[in-house]
Parts: C-alpha cells; structure tokens; sequence
C-alpha cells in the first residue's frame, strides 16, 4: 500500500506477499548470526512465512500476481542481536501489513489475516522487541 | 505492470532501509511508504451500527485493565512486568471507544491468586482469551477503521501473553 492509493483487498494482498518475501530474505541475511535455540525459532518462522506466501499467491489469479522480487538492501546484520533485531523489526511491520489485509478483506480471509498479524507480532516479541499497543505502528 | 513493479520495489527498500538496529518504537511515520494514513486512534468517529461492538470490546478492555491493576496491587513485584502491558490496554480502550466517552467502571476480578506465579499465568491466560475475543470482534467489524484497529488490538495481546511467558526476554533481551 502506498499513500496515494485506496486501500484494495488486491493492494492488501499484493503488500502482505512483499512483507513475506522481505521476511524471508530476513532470516536468510539473518541465519548465519543464530545458533541454537535462535536457529530453532528462526527455522519455524522462515517455514511459516514461505507458507503464506504460497497461499498468499493462491488467492490472487495469474494476472495480478506481483512481480518476482528485484533486490534487498538489507546488509547482512554484524552479530545475533543486529540479527535479532532486524527479524524484530521485519516481523513487526509485518504484523501492521496483516492489519492491514484483514481491514481490507472478509470472512476467512480476514480471520486468517488477524491470524498472521498475531503469529508475526508474536515472533517480533519473542526476537527481544518490547510489545506494542499496536504494533508495527509505534507505541 | 510498472505500477506492480515499482510497488514492490519500495516495497522491498522500505524494509531494507529500516535502521537494523532500530527498537520497535521508533516512528513508523518517518516511513511513508510503509505506513498508510490511518492511525489507530482515527476511529474515534464510530459509525452507529458498530456502536455495540465497540462498547463490548471496551467493556472487555476495562475488565482487563481491573485485573492487571488487582494483581499489581497484590502482587507489586509484578509491577515491573505489567504496568507497561496494562497502559497498553488503556490504550487500546481509548483508540475503541474514544477518549471522550467514559468507559463504564469495572469490578475487579473476584478473586487474585496469592501465589504470583499464579496470578501471571492467569494474566496471560486472559490475554490469549482476549487475542481470541478481538479476532472474532474483528470478524464482526463493518468499517475498515474498526477491522484494522482490532486486528492490530488481537496482535498486540497475543504479544502480551508471550512477554509474559518468556521472563528471560523480559529481563535481558527486551530493550527499553
């Protein structure tokens, strides 16, 4: 979603699979500075974000499927907690991209929606960032 | 094309050009193309007919808040842990219902465990009921305000129950 655009249930879904294919990326730069019960979680959240892409993309037909991703510019983080932050962060804002979809769609998709913003401000927890009133939206 | 194209361009770039380091609460306004206009406290203009939801949630909320502020008091070395949490589900009551509107009083919940470890994980049970509640109310909602504001409450709490679960974050890894 930009700001000059309504929002559309196809802009809300089109936002969430560029926060998922973000994310992923993440945890990939991320992976090399985690060890141990790091690389554990970091296993089961980068299984959980390919998923929703994949039924993210599902739900769209062939024409309005986003491009392929172009590029990150993610420098790989220096040690664990950069790393940790980063997924932290990455996390957060996806939680407020799924706030997003769920206000711009219905019905299971919109209960599915407020699912994945909870898993992701969830994750953004448990990867050291302080809860949020409303999260990845500022406190 | 192009549109989509460069959609996810900025996309891709908002998220890289986030500082890494970089807490939760820095100003997501700073980011426009990450952020969209409305804020979770633009809602205080309910339409009519959401009316009941947003008195149920708020009347939830200030059930909530009695019981984070029993169990402080009866528990003070909780307070470290739950004060924070509970001035976020203030919060959330005023982003529902308005600041303007007076939220009916609460009676605390009957009765506060005596054994704090009790008493928090009671906390967190009532903060995953209430991620339950706010899903369903968002289910519920008509207006994209109050879906939006809902989902972000439900995600909010669901995070809450998982501070509280993992005392190790809450007292290293946690920045203020």
């Amino acid at each position: 979603m930009t700001d000059s655009e309504p929002l559309t249930t196809l802009s809300a879904i089109i936002a969430a699979i560029e926060g998922e294919e973000a994310a992923v990326y993440a945890y990939g730069v991320a992976a090399p500075r985690l060890s141990g019960d790091q690389s554990d979680l970091a296993r089961g959240a980068l299984a959980a974000h390919r998923l929703r892409i994949i039924v993210l993309r599902e739900s769209l037909p062939p024409a309005d499927q986003p491009a392929a991703p172009g590029g990150f510019l993610v420098d790989p983080p220096p040690d664990a907690a950069a790393a940790a932050a980063l997924l932290a962060t990455v996390e957060a804002r996806l939680a407020a991209t799924y706030a997003d979809l769920a206000a711009a769609s219905s019905g299971d998709q919109r209960l599915d929606a407020v699912r994945s913003a909870r898993e992701s401000a969830v994750r953004s927890v448990a990867w050291g960032a302080p809860p949020e009133a409303f999260p990845g939206r500022g406190a | 094309m192009n549109r989509v194209r460069r959609r996810t361009f900025l996309g891709l770039t908002a998220v890289a050009a986030f500082p890494l380091t970089a807490a939760c609460t820095s100003d997501p306004d700073t980011d426009p193309t990450q952020t969209p206009e409305p804020t979770p406290t633009d809602s205080t203009s309910p339409t009519t007919d959401e009316n009941p939801l947003r008195t149920q949630v708020g009347q939830e909320e200030g059930s909530l808040i009695a019981r984070y502020e029993a169990t402080i008091a009866a528990h003070p070395n909780l307070s470290a842990s739950l004060a924070p949490l509970a001035e976020q589900h203030r919060a959330h009551l005023t982003a529902v219902i308005g600041s303007s509107a007076a939220p009916s009083p609460q009676p605390p919940p009957a009765m506060i465990p005596s054994d704090s470890t009790v008493a928090l994980a009671e906390i967190i049970a009532a903060e995953r009921s209430a991620a339950d509640a706010r899903t369903t109310a968002c289910g519920m909602a008509t207006s994209v305000e109050l879906a939006r504001l809902l989902a972000l409450i439900a995600a909010s709490e669901a995070s809450h129950a998982e501070a509280l679960s993992t005392p190790a974050a809450s007292s290293e890894g946690v920045a203020p």
